[in-house]
């Protein structure tokens, strides 16, 4: 709609600015004839008049009594009350159609030069035309135009974008809570004298809650560099259960206190290696055991076995990372919402969710894949798995022969592989020739 | 007066838990909103304090339940939502009054009294029986020119009455205000020691409670 009243007075303008123009180009040349004409030529014939539009020019005498007269053959008829300023233009609406008129002197004469509009006309009419060709192309155009940007409202850089506003918006959400306590604990100790051992217990209370906002502090800082920094692509080769295994014992000493067990299961049946960089997939593993962790030690005493288990298991072409626990386990309704930020299915007693919408962006970027269930432990199952990459050249393992030199070494490799290749293919065309030969 | 507070930070909730009670309300915390309905429907409370974002049943929820049940209980919530059409949207589903946090306790203690306040004693900080005076803020009571000295219980007692009045006030709901555990409260004479220690101290003024038999007590002017 909007468009449609845009649209008409654009066109209405255009129109104008386009007659304004025409109009201008024939005062002009009618200018132009007046200045040209020598009494000594009067009448002239417009016959040999080549000019481009190939509109007559016609020439009209004012004598000294005011009477016109025409000075150029063909000249139509002016009627009787027809009075023009040396000077002025008019356009006057003749029997043959409109005309425009130039009052200027030349020579010593006092002549009226004129022309037809029809041409004018004929031009601006077919602009109109075109216009309202024009008009549904444009609609269409625009219409598609507002499609693709509709559709590059949902594109993964207007989806990071609003994911990151809300991210914001929930992060100083979470900030709050913890600064509401420090606030009310001070307001509430200063409010009357204390004892000594009061106090003691407000501090230690707002080193805890301190302690929490640096947590998350921290954790917002990390997913903001995240964030903003591109991915880097192509990292050295990184075998997961290297990760799992130093996790497993940073988190040994808690499994103690909170008297639950912490199990490594690395599957070596075939190597572990992605690509990655070693210190996001440690804090993703981080997170994961953290959050097992926490629920591992809420485990119903009706279970048999409180325990977090971390394992890395090849499978197929692809290497998964996962981390089970014995606890209540996630309900399915709450699975779809698991990583919306912040988001708790039960009370965690102070654990931000911010660990899971790290793992998630750490996920993301290294393209893995989550895989979400039930752990036969009892509880939830969260694993992560990636294509697998290729190793570098071990010095254990040996050189592979490459029949043909490729064209350019994959990710991985390193730089030198297609000149080994090379010296590689000679060796073993050399090797079979001796061979054959024997 | 007994006021609940539902809140699921265990930080926050034994905070505020422990500045309410040090303030002579009676507190019952708790950490989700199906507990916070369970709780409503047991006892009845002067005011409501609730969290909006809570697992399972939300604040609001819990005030959407409320207010379907017709309960009166005024209610204050606390939230990190600050924006307006957050705002709007709990006063408009049944809040009274609505914090951001992080809040300065000292005004949310101030927020509350407001809540508490009837109808009827709005323009007046300060409740009037008679020649009983008595600010809630500041925890005064005078009587005429007199300045009794009371318990936290006594003085829980005279405010449910004062806030009432001339209203009155049946046993069980003194008892429900101003003890933890109402059923001992009530399976004694307890109240009635109070009742009569306080009318004691407030004899020699123009204020009288009054027992309404069968019904409960009111004070009122005379």
């Amino acid at each position: 709609m909007l468009v449609g009243i845009v649209y008409a007075a654009c066109v209405t303008v255009l129109d104008e600015v386009v007659s304004d123009k025409l109009v201008e180009a024939v005062d002009a040349r009618l200018a132009e004839r007046i200045s040209d004409v020598r009494e000594a030529d009067l009448p002239f014939s417009n016959a040999d008049d080549d000019d481009i539009d190939s509109t007559p020019v016609y020439l009209w005498r004012v004598t000294s009594s005011g009477t016109i007269t025409p000075s150029a053959i063909g000249s139509p008829r002016l009627p009787e009350s027809f009075r023009l300023p040396v000077g002025r233009t008019a356009t006057i609406r003749l029997p043959q159609g409109a005309f425009r008129f130039y009052a200027a002197r030349a020579d010593g004469l006092s002549l009226i030069a004129g022309q037809s509009l029809a041409a004018v006309d004929h031009l601006t009419a077919v602009l109109r035309d075109g216009e309202a060709l024009a008009a549904p192309v444009l609609l269409l155009a625009m219409f598609v135009g507002a499609l693709t940007i509709g559709v590059r409202a949902l594109s993964p850089v207007e989806q990071s974008r609003r994911r990151q506003l809300e991210f914001t918006a929930d992060a100083s959400h979470e900030l709050r809570t913890p600064l509401s306590v420090i606030s009310a604990e001070t307001s509430i100790a200063l409010s009357s004298p204390r004892k000594p051992a009061e106090y003691r217990a407000v501090l230690g209370r707002i080193e805890s809650e301190s302690g929490r906002l640096q947590k998350i502090v921290e954790d917002l800082l990390w997913l903001a560099r995240f964030d903003s920094a591109p991915p880097q692509p192509g990292h050295e080769p990184l075998d997961v259960a290297t990760i799992a295994a130093a996790c497993a014992e940073r988190f040994g000493a808690l499994a103690k206190t909170q008297h639950f067990a912490i199990e490594v299961k690395i599957d070596d049946s075939a190597p572990a290696w992605i690509s990655a960089p070693p210190e996001w997939i440690d804090r993703l593993a981080g997170v994961l055991v953290d959050n097992a962790c926490r629920y591992a030690a809420a485990t119903q005493a009706s279970r048999p076995a409180r325990m977090v288990r971390i394992s890395v298991v090849p499978r197929g072409n692809r290497v998964c990372l996962a981390v089970e626990d014995s606890g209540p386990g996630v309900a399915p309704e709450y699975q779809a919402r698991l990583f919306d930020r912040f988001h708790r299915s039960t009370e965690r007693g102070g654990s931000a969710g911010l660990g899971l919408a790290i793992a998630d962006s750490i996920v993301r970027y290294t393209s893995g894949q989550w895989r979400l269930g039930e752990s036969d432990l009892g509880g939830a199952l969260f694993e992560v798995s990636w294509r697998r990459a290729m190793p570098r050249q071990h010095t254990s393992l040996p050189a592979l022969p490459a029949i043909r030199p490729g064209p350019a070494p994959a990710a991985g490799w390193p730089a030198g592989a297609a000149d080994d290749a090379d010296s590689t293919a000679d060796a073993l065309a050399s090797g079979s020739s001796q061979e054959t030969a024997t | 007066m007994r006021v609940l507070v539902a809140e699921d930070d265990t930080g926050l909730r034994n905070v505020l838990a422990r500045g309410l009670r040090e303030q002579d309300y009676v507190v019952d915390a708790v950490a989700d909103g199906e507990e916070a309905t369970r709780y409503l429907r047991s006892y009845e409370y002067e005011l409501a304090v609730l969290d909006w974002r809570m697992p399972g049943m939300s604040g609001l929820d819990v005030v959407r339940w409320m207010r379907r049940h017709r309960m009166q209980t005024a209610v204050l919530m606390l939230t990190a939502r600050d924006a307006h059409a957050d705002r709007v949207t709990g006063l408009d589903e049944g809040a009274d009054d609505y914090l951001v946090k992080p809040f300065d306790f000292a005004e949310l203690l101030a927020r509350m009294r407001a809540l508490q306040r009837r109808p009827s004693t709005v323009q007046q900080p300060e409740l009037v029986v008679g020649d009983l005076r008595f600010d809630p803020a500041t925890r005064q009571v005078r009587v005429g020119s007199q300045e009794p000295v009371l318990t936290a219980t006594e003085y829980s007692i005279l405010e449910v009455l004062v806030r009432r009045s001339p209203a009155v006030v049946a046993r069980r709901s003194i008892a429900v205000q101003v003890w933890d555990d109402e059923a001992d409260a009530m399976g004694s004479n307890t109240i009635d020691v109070h009742l009569a220690r306080l009318r004691s101290k407030l004899a020699g003024g123009m204020v009288r409670i009054e027992t309404v038999r069968g019904v409960g007590y009111r004070i009122v002017g005379q």
